[in-house]
């Protein structure tokens, strides 16, 4: 074997674990908490969320209502049955009354220990939900993980016996909220807003950033708005509530916000074009954008980040006339949803050697101008000297103290905007005077 | 959907009666579906007749690996095997359960809607992996096969056990069907079945027709429907389908009790359901005799009893963890709280005691739902709670995951341990691990240490982790599991070779997956030596900054090696800073080149740098360096860290000593400006107090929490003229008393007479960090710790503290922004 093959088998690929994942859904829901079987390093992966990605995270707490705990096993510790330590811990929080939902699971030692996860939730006694999430992470990634944890609290949460549901009433489910900062709140105030425009109301956001009473509003939603990042979840909801289920990919860019809305108007049964006002609202985003389309139009975008953001982006890049040569996507290889416009270059989970080659290879007029991405493409080297929005997680480099969305019309204009500084920022920056604009 | 799963003994005919039961049932027009949990993929011989392409061969890829895995048999029975790996190697029982996920995941059961699923699982059930047909979701009936063997019904005792643990998913046990040659045998297992509350579900008589049968690979109620046992299996499968989930549960004889069953006692005379807590519930048995559980810690439940006037504290365990001193009562034994034994009369405690002797183990932690003071009480969830026991020296097991408690606000020591280059690592782990293992433990934003070896740069973001040539993963998958791993390891280890590592050290840390399958890494690490001419350690887990002894010698080993080959040269500089943060060694570099002294560029060459160097300076004696230094004749100094004038112009001169040098003309004190603007924040200082929060026997650890490296705060403090508080945690007066003789100590040591006060709860201590308002800071290694905003005081801690003379003036110029800052103040107040 030569070196750069050894090297090669040991690289770090651009993908995260699958209790990250986990991690990051129990973070969404405020008053969630995740009992993990295993020893402490699994904690670390709160570290990749709490206080670097988002700044408002309450997974950890000086005063150890921490909302993620292990139960320190490991494959030696002597326990003649070693469930019955993780059912103590899990009835134990369960029973504190602090939590509105409890979810357990394990690391991949524990599965293959046949350790009974879902039969131990199970038995938790009645009060506080809980459920288990299946031990996969040497099966799944971290979207897998994120999904599967929703669903485990789709599973788990009691409803009211008697919701009061409505026709107009639209919950969405498979919203990933990676974190508790303000692009995430005005993404769900603008589908609100939108939504009401569109003569709908919008109920329940799986998950918002809010406690296990938000979820259960879901039940009252005569339709069930499934996005890509939950789209287990989705299913278990409405398989449970009732509700009708629409499947969609996400409402980014003028035309995707449109035609998310279409969709959802029509599986919700409102008959007729978009109401005036919501026409209106696609026309102000448009006009607002418009002056930066000479600077943005025929840019050549370098995307890195999850599949199912990069569907919508490509879609939204398209609309603005910019080109996105190559897309790097961090998780498994999965189908990517139809509005992804062809790239030359789709890798998933790249090794960094690899993204790199990917990139010199593309031809010279497909080079990136611009890379809209999350930090590890910049911290791997894959965005180097480029202008650069920081989109998705993770996003250590650019928080959100005030409203800033990516979706819905608002959303077009905030990103169009934030991709047009980045350009014009980066028009003074040595490196892209030298490559010629 | 009804389904029956089998279990049993080995050899008795599981086999032979699942698959004759799944036939019988297909005839009666269910339709079936047939699961063999047994690596030896032999269930379904006699319903397909031929050996079927296992799950396993689709390389356990998921509901993929399904699609070529369901075979159709007699009757149009649906039949898997699971298969496994080569006898031996991987995990067998990890595959079954890959396979029942994938039935799962795929609806298989719920698409082709199946009537009945009859699992049939290997002999003796040696992990959870075989039980995995008792999940939720999938079994509702078992049945324990035995027959005239002392051992069959010694395995049935166990599943007895297996099952009963099972029952929250609503498992039953059907029965026993008894495959017996003769009526002793037939009468035995009705006394079993009696002994552990079951029943006879059947009886299968030897009968010749069956090993016909087996021959041709036929099922035998369609070779000869009309022989004996063909009959009794038509019985058998009507007794499992009419059969109900029982009243009471079966009971597991104990291993005395079985050996006197065996004996020839038959069935005990106690009915079986002696042992089992009476029909009251626990929690109302324990509310009755006394009892009330408040907590759990460290794996016991702690009970509190009161009657009368009497009261006492009880720590209640599991009879597989008693200590010495306890009293045993039934699968629980107990011993009082220290200090908490009743003080009256202790006969109506025993009373209390024999009054919930029914009770088990788990009624105990059923019972426990949060008490009044759960947050005080319950600390089974980490081994670090507020009042930290320090068994090592001044370590905490663990740092960050306690549940329910009160982090300390001061944490101890992190530096861990040299990796000299030419170090290799290998963590034999999956992608967890991998996201786990490059860096430390700590967590970056929740707890921020200080001190000479500890970066505090603000670029502290977490990265993928590193991949390189001193540390790899071997990315332990699902297949390597299931099927062994050695050809993984192999392929790691080649790659390792291929590095040119020869002449260092590879240190192969083995992961809780491996661990836990007994990977036989032993083995490959000899050839490993062998081959790659490298010395190999041999861990677990990702310690790689465990200081263990065998660890310390072989990296000091290597250190000597890669030194002793180098090729003597004259110094060129006088000193090295090696175990430096980088963040620190550059600030006292320039200290160091102001006062005529060279220091060799940080991180430049690690062995170069030692060998070109008059002088090696450490943050802190790292036991690696300082052996292998010693071992070489390498002049090496560790001087206490240079935090504030007067410990910054200490170690100045302890280094210009170990050169053998004298300092410059006037000493390596501050300069006059430096010391003026010094003098100038101290005033600024001076109006204002810092606090400390610890419990009595961590106050011993405030001053630097660590010899070396560490900030010695008190001093720094001291220096800067601000008066200190000290609030201790204290509920009782032994307590206070300590308290007190321990701060009188840290005075002495360090010059600063604390002003101490109490607390007993959180509360209390916000309420004493309220009421002072010269104090505006307060310590804490969590960054924006919350519980002092809520008091409107700011944190402070070791990581804002920069070493040197310019360093000192800057940590103090920090101090008093924080001081003079009203943020929390005005906005954090709760």
């Amino acid at each position: 074997m030569s070196d750069t093959a050894a090297d090669k088998a040991f690289e770090r690929t651009y993908q995260l674990p699958y209790l990250l994942g986990v991690f990051m859904a129990v973070n969404a829901v405020r008053d969630a908490c995740l009992v993990v079987d295993s020893p402490n390093c699994a904690m670390v992966k709160a570290d990749l969320i709490a206080g670097n990605h988002d700044l408002f995270s309450t997974l950890l707490s000086p005063d150890g209502r921490h909302r993620v705990v292990c139960t320190m096993v490991t494959p030696f510790t002597p326990q003649k049955n070693p469930e019955s330590r993780v059912a103590a811990i899990l009835n134990s929080i369960a029973g504190s009354g602090e939590f509105g939902a409890v979810l357990l699971t394990g690391l991949p030692f524990g599965w293959l220990a046949g350790m009974d996860y879902d039969g131990i939730a199970a038995a938790v006694p009645p009060g506080t939900p809980a459920a288990a999430v299946p031990a996969k992470s040497m099966d799944l990634d971290w979207l897998e993980g994120y999904d599967l944890s929703l669903e485990a609290l789709a599973r788990c949460l009691r409803f009211p016996a008697r919701p009061r549901r409505a026709a107009g009433k639209v919950a969405i489910a498979g919203y990933m909220l990676d974190r508790n900062e303000f692009d995430h709140a005005a993404n769900l105030k603008e589908l609100g807003r939108l939504l009401a425009l569109a003569g709908l109301e919008l109920v329940s956001v799986w998950p918002s950033g809010g406690g296990v009473a938000e979820l259960a509003r879901a039940a009252e939603a005569a339709l069930i708005v499934s996005l890509p990042y939950g789209r287990r979840a989705a299913r278990t909801l409405a398989g449970r509530t009732g509700a009708k289920l629409l499947e969609t990919g996400l409402p980014m860019g003028l035309g995707g916000t449109s035609a998310w809305l279409a969709a959802v108007r029509k599986a919700a049964g409102l008959k007729g074009g978009p109401p005036p006002a919501l026409a209106e609202a696609e026309r102000t985003a448009a006009a607002a954008l418009a002056p930066a389309l000479r600077v943005l139009r025929n840019r050549n975008v370098l995307f890195a980040g999850d599949p199912h953001l990069y569907s919508a982006f490509s879609s939204f890049a398209a609309e603005l006339c910019m080109g996105v040569p190559a897309a790097l996507l961090g998780s498994s290889s999965r189908e990517l949803g139809p509005s992804a416009k062809g790239a030359e270059t789709v890798l998933f989970a790249p090794s960094a050697s690899e993204a790199k080659s990917a990139l010199a290879a593309l031809p010279r007029y497909r080079k990136p101008d611009l890379a809209a991405a999350n930090s590890f493409a910049v911290t791997e080297g894959f965005a180097e000297g480029l202008p650069f929005v920081e989109l998705g997680f993770p996003s250590y480099g650019h928080h959100c103290l005030l409203d800033e969305p990516y979706f819905g019309y608002a959303g077009a204009r905030v990103l169009a905007a934030r991709m047009l500084n980045a350009l014009q920022a980066g028009l003074a920056a040595p490196s892209f005077r030298e490559r010629g604009f | 959907m009804e389904s029956i799963v089998f279990f049993g003994k080995g050899g008795i005919g599981k086999s032979t009666i699942a698959a004759n039961v799944s036939v019988l049932l297909a005839a009666a027009g269910r339709k079936v579906l047939h699961i063999g949990c047994d690596p030896k993929r032999d269930s379904t011989l006699a319903l397909t007749g031929r050996r079927i392409k296992p799950f396993s061969d689709g390389g356990f890829a998921g509901a993929a690996a399904l699609d070529g895995a369901v075979h159709k048999g007699a009757k149009g029975i649906d039949c898997i095997e699971a298969g496994g790996p080569q006898a031996g190697v991987g995990c067998a029982g990890a595959g079954i359960g890959a396979m029942l996920d994938a039935v799962r995941d795929s609806g298989l059961m719920e698409r082709n809607a199946y009537d009945t699923v009859i699992f049939d699982v290997l002999g003796d059930v040696v992990c959870g992996g075989f039980a995995a047909p008792l999940r939720r979701g999938f079994t509702s009936k078992a049945v324990i096969v035995v027959s005239e063997e002392i051992l069959s019904l010694y395995a049935a005792n166990n599943l007895v056990a297996m099952i009963n643990n099972y029952a929250r998913n609503g498992v039953y046990l059907a029965g026993l069907a008894v495959n017996a040659k003769d009526v002793s045998a037939v009468r035995q297992a009705g006394e079993f079945a009696r002994a552990v509350n079951t029943r006879v579900l059947g009886v299968i008589p030897r009968d010749p027709a069956v090993g016909r049968a087996e021959k041709v690979r036929k099922p035998l109620v369609l070779l000869d429907p009309r022989s004996p046992a063909a009959g009794a299996l038509a019985g058998l499968t009507r007794e499992i389908l009419s059969s109900k989930k029982p009243s009471s549960p079966p009971r597991m004889m104990g291993e005395r009790e079985f050996e006197s069953f065996l004996g020839g006692a038959g069935a005990p005379s106690a009915p079986a359901a002696a042992g089992r807590p009476a029909p009251v519930s626990p929690g109302a048995l324990l509310e009755g005799a006394g009892f009330s559980v408040t907590g759990l810690l460290g794996g016991q439940v702690v009970c509190g009893w009161k009657k009368g006037g009497d009261a006492c504290k009880i720590f209640v365990a599991p009879s597989t963890e008693v200590r010495p001193g306890m009293t045993a009562v039934s699968d629980w034994a107990f011993c009082f709280a220290p200090g908490e034994e009743p003080r009256g009369d202790r006969a109506a405690f025993e009373a209390a005691v024999r009054g919930i002797s029914a009770l088990r183990f788990e009624d105990f932690v059923a019972a426990f739902s949060g008490g009044p003071d759960f947050y005080g009480d319950a600390d089974s969830f980490g081994r670090t709670g507020y009042h930290p026991r320090l068994p090592e020296g001044d370590r905490p097991i663990d740092q960050h995951t306690g549940f329910g408690q009160w982090h300390r606000f001061v944490f101890s020591d992190n530096s861990g341990v040299c990796v000299p280059p030419g170090t290799v690592i290998v963590e034999h782990g999956d992608i967890e691990c991998r996201f786990s293992s490059c860096s430390s433990t700590l967590l970056n934003t929740f707890q921020k240490m200080g001190g000479l070896s500890n970066d505090q740069a603000p670029s502290m973001a977490p990265f993928l982790p590193k991949e390189g040539s001193t540390v790899m993963n071997t990315d332990f998958g699902y297949g390597d599991a299931i099927r062994g791993d050695e050809r993984k390891m192999a392929e790691r280890l080649s790659a390792v070779s291929a590095r040119g590592s020869a002449g260092g050290l590879l240190e192969f840390y083995n992961g809780c997956t491996p661990l836990l399958l007994s990977s036989d890494v032993n083995n490959f690490l000899e050839k490993a030596s062998r081959d790659l001419k490298m010395e190999v350690l041999r861990d677990n887990f990702n310690n790689f900054e465990d200081a263990t002894p065998g660890k310390v010698r072989a990296r000091a080993a290597l250190v000597v090696r890669r030194l002793a080959a180098r090729r003597r040269t004259k110094p060129s500089c006088d000193l090295n800073l090696v175990n430096f943060a980088s963040s620190k060694a550059l600030p006292l570099a320039e200290l160091l080149a102001g006062r005529g002294l060279s220091a060799a560029p940080p991180e430049r060459d690690f062995y170069g740098d030692i060998a070109a160097s008059r002088l090696q300076v450490l943050a802190y004696p790292d036991p690696v360096l300082t052996t292998a230094f010693d071992e070489l004749g390498i002049k090496w100094a560790a001087p206490p860290a240079p935090y504030g004038f007067a410990a910054t112009e200490a170690w100045l001169r302890e280094l210009f000593a170990g050169l053998g040098r004298k300092p410059p003309r006037g000493g390596p004190g501050p300069s006059p400006s430096e010391s003026a603007r010094h003098a100038a924040l101290s005033k600024r200082l001076s109006r204002f107090a810092a606090g400390f929060i610890a419990s009595p026997d961590e106050i011993p650890t405030l001053e630097g929490t660590w010899a070396v490296s560490g900030v010695p705060m008190f001093s720094l403090l001291r220096e800067a003229g601000m008066p200190v508080r000290l609030f201790a945690y204290a509920r009782d007066k032994a307590a206070r008393d300590l308290a007190v003789k321990e701060a009188g100590l840290l005075g002495k040591r360090t010059g600063v007479k604390p002003r101490l006060s109490f607390f007993d709860s959180p509360a209390g201590l916000r309420r004493a960090l309220s009421a002072d308002r010269v104090m505006r800071i307060v310590y804490s290694d969590i960054p924006g710790d919350a519980r002092l905003a809520e008091a409107g005081k700011n944190d402070f801690s070791a990581a804002m503290c920069e070493p040197g003379y310019e360093g000192t003036i800057e940590t103090m110029r920090r101090l008093a922004n924080l001081c003079e800052w009203e943020f929390n103040e005005r906005y954090g107040r709760r």
